[in-house]
């Protein structure tokens, strides 16, 4: 068990930015997220027994996730989102593509690689990103921030998310081709 | 976020809902990071270096009241007086030991005897702690033994102006046969109490007796709900609902389990790092790995306040809550149905004044 414990705690580290970016995605609230995330490795922790070896772990920590957002009532208003199975299969469309272990690399780095895609961003693309994720201003405030009307941000924000999801995927393409 | 927004119809378009959230959640995590992992995504990594003086400093939101106490419910006692405004008492003299406490003269008090406080009130104390004052020319009966006279004088009757005081709240009688339960947690914030009138009608209120309340209804202070009479279902309702937004009742214990756990894992690690060559990859990645535990530890540790002041939530909301259940139980039937000490299993040394005016 001693290995076990000494696993798990290197999956921990490497894999808790992981379950806070998908909490956060359903849920919208950062604080609420650091919970869930933490409350998702606890039970992770205890149930590590039933974790089968050579299935995704990723994958069983986001099943825990998700358990845990249908269970807790602050998160009550997003419950029907993981309740709906082609929802969590788009979210896993784009999380097991990122789950790929083939480079070994931990995901922090991940992050990083998403960080540098909105860093490429034009600079107005960029400001909205930061208004609305970074500042966590809702839609309305950051748009009236950037002097921009409501309509033209969303199709800003929309683009800008588009861009990002290309060039992450570009950028795991080429990794994999060098 | 606080309705559900509803999903499209499409399961195309929910499928790319999906995508669509995981992306949110990725690019608010890349620029705000989590509070455990913070640290790491700060690393001189050369994409997060750059967008480091974006990350916030994130705060918990606080539950304002915190008992640096265990984990385990805040030992916290109600003192409870209830009495009966009649229509006449028989005048006692006081009766039994007369003691020597701090200087002044003290005694203790009989059971199932009638007293009244003298012009300027009393305070008298229960033997597990706590005290209540009583208004000049109350009176009243312990029904508890061990009740002490800690001030002031306890000889006449007459009942016209009878008015108690528990804290910052006064209750006086508006009706015959009133009768008014009155509780005061020992040790509680200076704020906090509570009246709740069984049967007939009383006035109370915050300093001065000025809220009418029928039977049934009760006025709280320091309960954090507004200062008005509440129905004692309708406030029971209300301060169970703040459960919602606190943490289980175990959590606490259970994440000092894990504290337990990672701490010895810590320690084993380091015994095993003393018996490596330093400087060699597995002392390195033995480093690593205890350097990655003790930032998990750091991030489970900082939620410990928290849980902590949740799980004394919890005891506060359980001990209103029972209060309430009194008043509930008591209020159907006009007649109190128990003369206990309404204390929890983690106040045992908690004391109960009984105290009555003369039916």
């Amino acid at each position: 068990m001693d290995q076990d414990e000494k696993s798990f705690e290197i999956l921990v580290a490497e894999y808790r930015g992981m379950v806070h970016a998908y909490c956060l995605g359903i849920v919208g609230d950062a604080h609420l997220a650091d919970d869930l995330a933490q409350e998702t490795f606890i039970v992770a922790h205890r149930r590590l027994a039933d974790f089968r070896p050579g299935e995704s772990f990723g994958a069983w920590l986001r099943g825990i996730a998700r358990n845990l957002i249908r269970e807790d009532r602050r998160s009550a208003a997003r419950r029907h989102v993981v309740a709906d199975s082609d929802v969590v299969a788009g979210m896993e469309d784009v999380y097991a593509r990122l789950d790929d272990k083939s480079r070994g690399d931990s995901w922090n780095e991940r992050l990083g690689l998403v960080r540098g895609c909105i860093e490429a961003l034009p600079a107005v693309m960029n400001q909205a990103m930061a208004l609305v994720y970074g500042s966590g201003l809702a839609v309305a405030a950051a748009a009236a921030r950037a002097g921009a009307s409501a309509d033209t941000f969303q199709r800003r924000l929309s683009r800008a998310r588009d861009k990002v999801r290309e060039c992450v995927e570009t950028k795991l393409r080429l990794e994999r081709v060098l | 976020m606080s309705r559900p927004e509803p999903l499209p119809r499409d399961a195309a378009d929910r499928r790319r809902l999906g995508r669509q959230l995981a992306v949110d959640g990725l690019v608010a995590s890349a620029l705000t990071g989590s509070e455990a992992g913070r640290t790491a995504a700060a690393a001189p990594d050369a994409a997060a270096g750059s967008m480091a003086s974006r990350l916030r400093t994130r705060r918990r939101r606080g539950m304002g009241l915190f008992w640096p106490a265990a984990c385990a419910a805040a030992a916290a006692c109600a003192l409870a007086v209830f009495w009966h405004f009649g229509t006449d008492a028989g005048p006692r003299p006081l009766d039994g030991d007369i003691r020597t406490e701090d200087g002044q003269t003290a005694a203790s008090l009989s059971t199932g005897q009638w007293y009244r406080a003298g012009s300027e009130g009393a305070r008298l104390s229960a033997p597990g702690g706590g005290s209540i004052e009583i208004s000049g020319e109350t009176v009243f009966a312990p029904l508890q033994r061990g009740v002490m006279l800690r001030s002031g004088e306890v000889t006449g009757r007459e009942l016209a102006s009878a008015e108690l005081r528990a804290g910052p709240l006064a209750a006086r009688a508006a009706a015959p046969g009133t009768s008014v339960l009155l509780a005061r947690p020992a040790g509680a914030e200076p704020d906090e109490a509570a009246v709740a009138v069984l049967s007939g009608r009383a006035l109370a209120g915050r300093g001065t007796p000025g809220a009418s309340l029928s039977a049934g209804h009760v006025l709280a202070c320091g309960w954090g709900v507004e200062p008005r009479p509440f129905a004692a279902g309708e406030l029971r309702a209300l301060i169970e609902e703040r459960r919602g937004a606190l943490a289980g009742r175990g959590e606490c214990d259970r994440y000092q389990g894990i504290l337990g756990e990672y701490a010895a894992s810590v320690e084993r690690m380091r015994r095993e790092l003393q018996g490596l060559p330093p400087g060699t990859p597995e002392a390195e990645a033995m480093e690593s790995r205890i350097a990655s535990l003790t930032e998990c530890a750091a991030a489970h540790q900082r939620r410990v306040p928290q849980l902590k002041a949740d799980a004394a939530e919890h005891a506060r909301i359980d001990r209103r809550e029972a209060f309430l259940d009194r008043v509930i139980r008591e209020s159907r039937t006009g007649q109190p149905t128990a003369t206990a000490a309404v204390h929890g299993p983690e106040s045992p040394a908690c004391g109960v004044l009984m105290a009555s005016t003369s039916p």
